[in-house]
């Protein structure tokens, strides 16, 4: 059974600010992409006993080239987490619990170098934002994906890109489908991305950024009740099992991504 | 032989220039590190002067820390600053530079340019504060060179956070601070010996922590860099110690603190977050923040960028100016900060003077 849910404090509202603080700035120092947007663009605050996670701007993996073969066609993937964090009793005395997460995602495709005023040309190609909450409309899968052109408004992607199509982009979209998906809250993003994007055949999490994953929030165990995940957190890893050519994830993710 | 021996040694040709520093440096040097002056005096012949003067540094290994003159003009043999420089980059030997008491304003422009690969005291202080400040420097040289001695070969303890006595919460940025320092901070090449890796890793770490970490705001805030931070007037932080003492839990007390005040940022995050209130959504700053801290009212930071009107807001530091900044009239501009530094930023005003194109 579930521990009690508990209020979060100033001490476990300081512990989640470094934590994401401390994974992205690991991350961008760590990876072979080139990772832009700081710790200070995270904004942590406290709500009704929960704690919110934020990016009002957008934090973003640049320069990553369209096709293999055309080294100078670059594209930015830009996203923008939102989680709401609450506590829950456990034997170690708190753990942080992903109460809601939705992670918006654009994907722009450069058309030139930068301009005069500093942004670069660009159209949006691609876009969609995660969503999980744990009490959904009861028609929702509990983890969902929806496409969306303007899950990022062009006019926050406007502080870095003069958006070319914005206009077509800014119409009404269908809220639907919504397609399940894996968990993807701001650390399972990355993972995709690194998946998605990185040449090396075995591209996993690199080491340095492995044990901060322990401190970050996780989905709660009971969105998986029942069988066949019961009981065990649902991590976006787990989906590139057969990419990592072995049977099982590895050991050091289980180890610490999966909490007893 | 060891990577260094315990001498701090002088360069300075002019005998009233060193008897200025050489009783306040002696006094401010720890009992373990010894005081020495180069003799001018011996000629060396002119074309082996860079092997005669390795030769007389070595005795038989190298001193821990040479602090020289600027302006060696009046020297009796052949040695001048060229060869001092190349003689501490050849051998990796930590080099902190003066000037002469009566130095020009175009020395002084001099000593203000940034190198990353030397440690340069600021001209405009007197014998006594060059002196202090050079025993303080050997004293961080010396405190890098004993923590890598005992972290080296042991792979779980990751030297630089543990040198630093860093916070947790600051890994990342110290990760970044580090970029642009390949292999020089703990590197050593395969034909390296233990004493070479030392040497050279201490000297490195000790120019990327006063030259990088300290100078510019991000993993650390200087005294203004800390009010611009907190959004309070700098002038009366700095000014008034009662206002900096509710903070001295986030102190930095790593190599180099003797020589100013520097503050851990996620350490002053948990204090800003400890005295959240239920009805607080983020950490308080400003004056509602010294208020909870029972501190005497304080005025709020002003943005200092030339080109603007006066007001709030300023919660960067300008290194240039070395003044509060606010975000819209500052820019990080490429090339000039190190990742990591994220408080840091220049004044529009400034960057429109040096660099005009870079701003649109």
């Amino acid at each position: 059974m579930p521990g009690e849910t508990i209020d979060l404090d100033n001490q476990d509202y300081i512990n989640i600010q470094q934590a994401y603080g401390t994974f992205w700035e690991m991350f961008k120092s760590s990876q072979g992409v080139k990772a832009e947007g700081t710790s200070d663009d995270i904004i942590v605050s406290k709500d009704d006993g929960a704690i919110r996670v934020e990016v009002p701007a957008f934090l973003k993996i640049s320069d990553l080239q369209y096709r293999r073969d055309t080294p100078d066609d670059l594209f930015d993937i830009c996203f923008q987490p939102e989680l709401v964090i609450r506590g829950r009793e456990c034997d170690d005395g708190v753990r942080y619990e992903i109460a809601k997460s939705t992670t918006r995602v654009s994907y722009l495709r450069r058309l030139g170098d930068r301009e005069d005023d500093g942004r670069f040309p660009a159209e949006i190609m691609q876009g969609m934002h995660y969503d999980f909450e744990s009490d959904p409309d009861a028609r929702h899968p509990i983890f969902h994906v929806q496409y969306d052109s303007a899950a990022i408004a062009p006019g926050v992607l406007s502080r870095d890109y003069r958006i070319t199509n914005a206009d077509e982009v800014a119409g009404e979209h269908p809220d639907f489908p919504r397609i399940p998906s894996p968990p993807m809250d701001f650390v399972g993003i990355l993972y995709l991305i690194i998946k998605d994007h990185e040449q090396a055949e075995n591209a996993t999490w690199p080491s340095r950024v492995l044990d901060l994953l322990r401190d970050l929030p996780v989905f709660p165990k009971w969105c998986f009740d029942p069988n066949p995940q019961a009981g065990s957190e649902m991590i976006p890893e787990w989906w590139y099992v057969h990419a990592d050519g072995g049977s099982d994830i590895a050991d050091e993710i289980i180890d610490v991504r999966c909490v007893d | 032989m060891t990577a260094f021996d315990n001498r701090v040694l002088v360069f300075e040709d002019r005998d009233e220039n060193y008897e200025e520093i050489r009783e306040p440096l002696e006094a401010a040097l720890p009992d373990d590190l010894t005081l020495e002056r180069f003799d001018h005096e011996t000629p060396i012949e002119s074309n082996v002067v860079l092997k005669e003067l390795e030769e007389r540094v070595k005795d038989p290994a190298f001193p821990l820390l040479i602090i020289l003159d600027y302006d060696l003009t009046v020297a009796h043999n052949q040695v001048r600053r060229e060869h001092v420089r190349q003689l501490c980059e050849d051998h990796d030997l930590p080099l902190c530079i003066y000037h002469r008491i009566d130095s020009t304003a175009e020395d002084r422009l001099q000593v203000q340019e940034y190198e990353e690969d030397r440690i340069k005291i600021n001209p405009s202080k007197g014998a006594e504060e060059v002196a202090r400040d050079a025993a303080n420097i050997a004293k961080g040289f010396n405190q890098i060179r004993h923590s890598l001695a005992d972290a080296l070969g042991d792979e779980s303890r990751p030297a630089i956070p543990e040198i630093l006595d860093a916070p947790r919460g600051v890994r990342g940025k110290l990760d970044q601070y580090a970029w642009g320092n390949p292999g020089a901070l703990m590197g050593g090449g395969p034909d390296m010996d233990r004493d070479d890796i030392i040497r050279r890793s201490t000297t490195h770490m000790g120019y990327w922590i006063h030259n990088e970490l300290l100078e510019f705001p991000g993993a650390l805030l200087n005294p203004v860099a800390l009010a611009a931070y907190l959004d309070v007037d700098h002038e009366a932080f700095c000014e008034t110690p009662v206002y900096q003492e509710p903070f001295d839990d986030a102190l930095y007390g790593g190599p180099f603190s003797a020589l100013g005040q520097w503050w851990w940022t996620p350490k002053i995050d948990e204090i800003r977050a400890a005295h959240m209130t239920d009805d607080d959504t983020s950490m308080p700053l400003g004056q509602t923040i010294f208020e909870r801290l029972e501190l005497p009212d304080i005025g709020q930071a002003i943005c200092h960028d030339g080109e603007s009107e006066a007001h709030g807001g300023a919660r960067y530091y300008c290194i240039i100016k070395e003044k509060p900044v606010c975000e819209d009239h500052s820019k990080n501009p490429e090339g000039w900060i190190p990742m990591g530094a994220t408080r840091s930023r220049v004044s529009r005003d400034e960057l429109a003077r040096l660099e005009p194109w870079t701003l649109s």
